[in-house]
């Protein structure tokens, strides 16, 4: 098989991929942007300050059928004299509303988002994070995704716009790109987890050994090529031949 | 990310307002509904639970008589959870008095299919952080104060493996287990758990998920089961002999 082929392909699909992940990145930064041009200073923002915020939210998360859920949660003491606080909204059957949760930290309930990765990644410089699919139990769908994108104030992190999508429809769309290809393929998340596969081969939710690299063999699969989604959220793809069928990458 | 209302609808439920109300307030106790939190509205919640708008009104007026739930007017109201520091024992004491010992094992063999199963494919698939959710839950019930404590801790552990497994069904069969099991275990000291041996074998499971050991994830979550069905066996039995004497 030609190597430099079936890095071209990987290339191309890896791309049309990101086409489809980067619109809801772009919708967590027009959130961002609108928390960023909040007058008053960081650490002194109240529910009122952030209403164009509200409307931003409640606006986009109409926008598409994949949008669960939408926010902004603030870095701790970002909002007035709260050291928690969650602007999120959640959509179900059409409807949207706002979530509320508890956040007194001495109960054994607690939701602490400041420790969760879709918080700690952004806080810690990742321009675009994803973190599962994971079976969301504090959720108002099951199986999702949390994307997540940093919010600067002057350069200074004041929280994260991050986004639930719905995983079922997220898979759809993104192996309505796959299962065209004629060769066996599959997107694995910064986690070793499996995301989506063209082929029954990997089991999608089970973390793989290693992340997959070119030219590694993987029981009866050689990874012939391994290209990071553009979109720049850790998940690559990776193609696979088998020994016989080793040249289909054109 | 966030309450976890879905989970307290898993099965359909008949209809009936005591159903909705026994499933809420089960939620409730388990921890599976955060203290404070605001449920849905009264039509998000019939729509969810399959019943009637006037069925949950019905089925939320029960839950403030039972002091589970308040409701506040005006713009930031609504209904909210108002957890009790502890559960009533007396309903779950009679419960596992009325049970059969088939039917005691019974659930257990269900539990211990679901758990073993949720304990190995969590050994696969677990995130770093769902791992230390593991340990830190483990904790958890090490420290509870009150029996009510060790119930939500011990439940949000076993719910936290199913997780871990990536399967949404798992997750809710455990749920719907934990329902079940959960109160009989912890709150009834005929049960007499020795919360030591609990935290020990907590610690083990999470251990081997951490270890991405399916096989023995698995082999210490059924021998974890099991030891439950010896402690409510016993716990029956003397609630009965109890009960005879009575």
């Amino acid at each position: 098989m030609s190597q430099t082929a079936a890095a071209a392909q990987a290339r191309r699909i890896a791309a049309a991929l990101s086409e489809i992940l980067v619109p809801f990145y772009e919708r967590m930064e027009r959130v961002a942007a609108t928390v960023a041009a909040t007058p008053a200073p960081p650490g002194q923002w109240t529910e009122s300050d952030l209403g164009p915020v509200q409307d931003r939210i409640v606006e986009l998360i109409a926008e598409d059928d994949a949008l669960v859920g939408m926010g902004f949660v603030p870095a701790p003491l970002v909002m007035a004299g709260q050291e928690r606080a969650m602007l999120w909204w959640q959509r179900n059957d059409g409807r949207t509303s706002r979530l509320r949760l508890n956040f007194d930290r001495t109960s054994i309930d607690v939701y602490d988002y400041v420790e969760m990765e879709w918080f700690t990644q952004p806080a810690a410089g990742q321009a675009r994070v994803s973190m599962g699919p994971y079976v969301d139990y504090s959720g108002s769908e099951l199986y999702i995704v949390t994307a997540a994108v940093p919010v600067l104030v002057e350069g200074r992190f004041v929280g994260v716009a991050g986004a639930d999508l719905l995983f079922g429809e997220l898979e759809r769309r993104l192996l309505d790109v796959l299962r065209k290809e004629p060769f066996e393929a599959v997107i694995v998340s910064a986690e070793r987890r499996v995301i989506v596969a063209n082929s029954a081969r990997w089991v999608l939710g089970t973390r793989l050994a290693s992340v997959p690299a070119a030219g590694v063999v993987d029981g009866d699969a050689v990874y012939a090529a391994v290209e990071p989604l553009p979109v720049g959220t850790g998940w690559v793809l990776a193609l696979a031949g088998t020994e016989e069928s080793g040249n289909n990458f054109g | 990310m966030s309450g976890l209302t879905p989970l307290i609808s898993p099965s359909a439920v008949g209809g009936r307002a005591d159903e909705v109300v026994q499933r809420i307030s089960e939620a409730i106790h388990l921890g599976l509904l955060g203290d404070g939190e605001k449920l849905p509205s009264e039509v998000e919640l019939a729509a969810q639970f399959g019943v009637a708008p006037m069925t949950m009104r019905e089925a939320l007026a029960a839950l403030r008589a039972e002091g589970l739930v308040e409701t506040k007017r005006g713009r930031s109201g609504g209904s909210f959870v108002r957890r009790p520091t502890s559960p009533p024992v007396e309903p779950v004491r009679q419960r596992l008095a009325a049970m059969t010992i088939s039917g005691l094992r019974d659930l257990v063999d269900e539990h211990q299919g679901v758990a073993g199963q949720a304990a190995r494919l969590a050994a696969e698939r677990a995130s770093a952080s769902n791992a230390r959710r593991l340990f830190a839950l483990t904790e958890q019930l090490g420290g509870a104060p009150t029996p009510g404590d060790r119930v939500r801790a011990d439940c949000r552990f076993h719910i936290e493996v199913a997780v871990a497994s990536q399967s949404a069904r798992l997750t809710r069969r455990e749920v719907g287990l934990q329902a079940e099991v959960s109160g009989m275990l912890w709150l009834l000291p005929e049960s007499a758990v020795d919360v030591a041996v609990h935290v020990e074998e907590h610690h083990a499971i999470a251990a081997a998920v951490l270890a991405e050991d399916g096989a023995e994830a698995r082999r210490l979550a059924e021998n974890h089961v099991a030891g439950v069905l010896r402690l409510l066996t016993a716990a029956h039995l003397r609630l009965i002999d109890e009960g005879a004497e009575a």
